[in-house]
């Protein structure tokens, strides 16, 4: 997995027209928000099945004010909302972060990397699959747009 | 003192019966597994309620398909594997809603949600008498071509009810396992 960029996206509420590439109309996401924290990530799925659970990958490693817990998690390709990763096919996939407006956002932030451990049988069941999320590491990336960003 | 030996030799004759039916019996989830219908692409699957029949599959390097009535272009890191399969129904209306095209080394590609609904992609409605042709599409690497399985169900999880396991074995395919013909753009919304 490698990350490549942070955005922040910063929309005026009294602004009508959508610029980005994240709103507007006929897109598939449609943001309420004022800010929102932009990650793409290159994701392969290393698993034997097509899968969602790159949803909760990611993470925030610290809430900014309110908000921020869940991401929107989005195929660049086009915007589609958390389509099936499937096996050895990457993609990159973009996690959308809505904050209210005034978020403070940092010059840096932390994303936590959450794993599951695999089971070929689970103690209820006795099905395969995988379970027990953990957190395995952080990073911390410089997020551009933000008031003190260097040049990348 | 002779019964209490006799009661312990009985517990441990138990548990060791216990634990060599943990070991070999099959567990829950392989009780309650689909029940394969095996096949080839010359043939037609009977399920439990469907009919199914692969007519033709297609590669593509790229889908046209319609959201909301704006054409859309969708693109992908492989390539598209388009399944063009004839459905009956056997005796009661029924929905041919889920499948898989399982590789040659067992890695399961979910059909595609990026294409969205229309007509002729799944969830498939059926009625008995009535056959009609629809489409499965996946997104797949091309190295999962050679020695696939289409696997279709009525519905994702379904214990004890039958998924027809089609042998994807009539494809043309060049000497590397690629396949000969690729569309450049399939059109989702064309009559099947």
């Amino acid at each position: 997995m490698s990350e490549d960029r942070t955005t922040v996206l910063e929309n005026s509420t009294e602004e009508d027209e959508y610029d980005d590439d994240y709103r507007g109309p006929g897109r598939w996401i449609a943001l309420a928000a004022a800010v929102a924290v932009v990650l793409e990530a290159d994701l392969t799925n290393r698993t034997a099945e097509s899968t969602k659970d790159y949803v909760d990958t990611l993470r925030l490693a610290e809430q900014i004010g309110q908000g921020g817990d869940q991401p929107s998690v989005a195929l660049t390709r086009d915007s589609i909302l958390s389509p099936d990763l499937h096996p050895n096919l990457p993609e990159r996939m973009a996690y959308v972060w809505a904050l209210p407006g005034g978020a403070d956002v940092p010059e840096r932030l932390s994303f936590a990397v959450s794993a599951k451990t695999y089971k070929p049988r689970d103690n209820l069941y006795g099905a395969p699959g995988w379970f027990n999320p953990h957190d395995v590491g952080t990073f911390t990336l410089a997020v551009a747009g933000t008031s003190g960003a260097a040049a990348p | 003192m002779r019964g209490r030996l006799g009661n312990l030799a009985v517990a441990l004759a138990a548990v060791a019966l216990c634990y060599a039916m943990m070991v070999t019996k099959p567990h829950y989830a392989d009780l309650i597994a689909p029940i394969p219908v095996h096949a080839t692409m010359k043939e037609t699957v009977t399920a439990r309620t469907f009919g199914v029949h692969v007519d033709k599959v297609t590669f593509a390097r790229a889908l046209q398909a319609e959201h909301f009535g704006e054409p859309k272009l969708l693109t992908t890191g492989g390539v598209w594997a388009i399944v063009a399969v004839s459905l009956s129904a056997n005796s009661t209306s029924t929905t041919v809603g889920e499948a898989v095209w399982r590789g040659p080394t067992g890695l399961d590609y979910r059909m595609t949600e990026r294409v969205g609904f229309s007509p002729g992609l799944p969830p498939h409605a059926v009625e008995p008498g009535l056959p009609k042709r629809g489409l499965f599409v996946f997104e797949i690497p091309s190295d999962q071509i050679q020695g696939a399985t289409l696997l279709v169900a009525g519905r994702r999880f379904a214990p004890l009810d039958s998924e027809a396991m089609i042998a994807i074995d009539d494809v043309p395919l060049d000497a590397a396992g690629e396949p000969r013909d690729v569309v450049g753009i399939y059109n989702v919304g064309e009559p099947i």
